[in-house]
């Protein structure tokens, strides 16, 4: 075949081409894609509806629990005489319970132990074994209260340690 | 001396040589002591148990007790008489003083009120051990 007589049967078929192609562009979206598109959005919009009346519903609950919590925290016992006033129960539970009369007692006996000791300037042995059972008597923080007063007067020079080993 | 008793005399020199050399080596290894320090300006008392206790005198301490309800005391009294002392309830002093044992070095500040403000528990193999 001659390239003049290919040139003619090429050209119809370019042609066809063309229009099939130019066609499908320019009819637009189907009316399919629309009513799907339409559909979705008004779902999204059920959807955001929903959520909203959740979220507000989420929070009235939280306020409720907020307010009986308070309620739960601040009442109070059977016999407590202070009904109106509130009770940190945290606060309460980390605070250590008050020296007894008797543990008092005992760390004046060992303030006096040490005062008697501080006018002759010297601790003695008999001094150690005098305190060693006021010391167990002791809560703990009593026991460190007398021994840093104790432990003062030793490195001020206050009192001279007459006994072979430590003082208590 | 004859030729046989110079060769015994020899090899005994050496065997005695070898074991001197032997004992060098099996206590090698950097060891020291410490006596108790105490410096009542800086508020500081140092001192190893085991050289304390190994002192010649009947003076030298240095310690920490710990009392069943979490009370701590340390104390220390050097070659010259001085004496140190404190106290806290502070757990992690606790954690550092049931770390001693015989062969510690241990170092300890106090503040004016008789309160621990520090305690250094050293358990190197430089300190001597203690003994009875």
């Amino acid at each position: 075949m001659e390239r003049s007589s290919l040139i003619w049967v090429a050209l119809p078929l370019l042609a066809a081409a063309s229009g099939f192609l130019g066609g499908y562009y320019a009819r637009g979206p189907s009316t399919e894609l629309v009513e799907a598109v339409e559909t979705q959005s008004m779902q999204l919009s059920a959807f955001r509806k929903e959520l909203s009346q959740l979220q507000s519903r989420q929070r009235v609950e939280l306020a409720a629990f907020e307010a009986f919590k308070q309620i739960a925290t601040s009442r109070p016992g059977p016999n407590d005489s202070s009904a109106t006033a509130p009770q940190p129960a945290a606060s309460a539970a980390a605070e250590p319970e008050p020296p007894s009369p008797e543990s008092e007692e005992a760390l004046e006996r060992g303030r006096a132990l040490i005062d008697e000791a501080l006018r002759t300037g010297q601790w003695s042995e008999a001094n150690v074994l005098a305190l060693r059972p006021i010391v167990q008597e002791l809560d703990a923080e009593q026991q460190h209260e007398l021994l840093a007063e104790l432990s003062r007067h030793i490195n001020d020079s206050k009192l001279k340690l007459e006994g072979l080993g430590p003082p208590f | 001396m004859n030729r046989r008793a110079a060769v015994y005399a020899m090899g005994g020199g050496l065997t005695a040589l070898a074991g001197l050399l032997l004992v060098t080596v099996s206590h090698a290894g950097k060891k020291t002591t410490q006596a108790v320090t105490v410096d009542a300006a800086q508020r500081y008392a140092s001192g190893s148990l085991a050289s304390a206790r190994a002192t010649a005198d009947t003076t030298q301490y240095i310690g920490c007790l710990i009392l069943s309800s979490g009370t701590i005391s340390c104390q220390a009294r050097n070659a010259a008489g001085t004496a140190a002392s404190c106290s806290t309830t502070d757990a992690g002093f606790r954690a550092a003083a049931q770390s001693i044992n015989g062969d510690s070095r241990i170092l300890f500040n106090w503040d004016s009120s008789g309160n621990c403000t520090s305690l250094t528990v050293e358990n190197y193999s430089l300190w001597a051990p203690k003994v009875p």
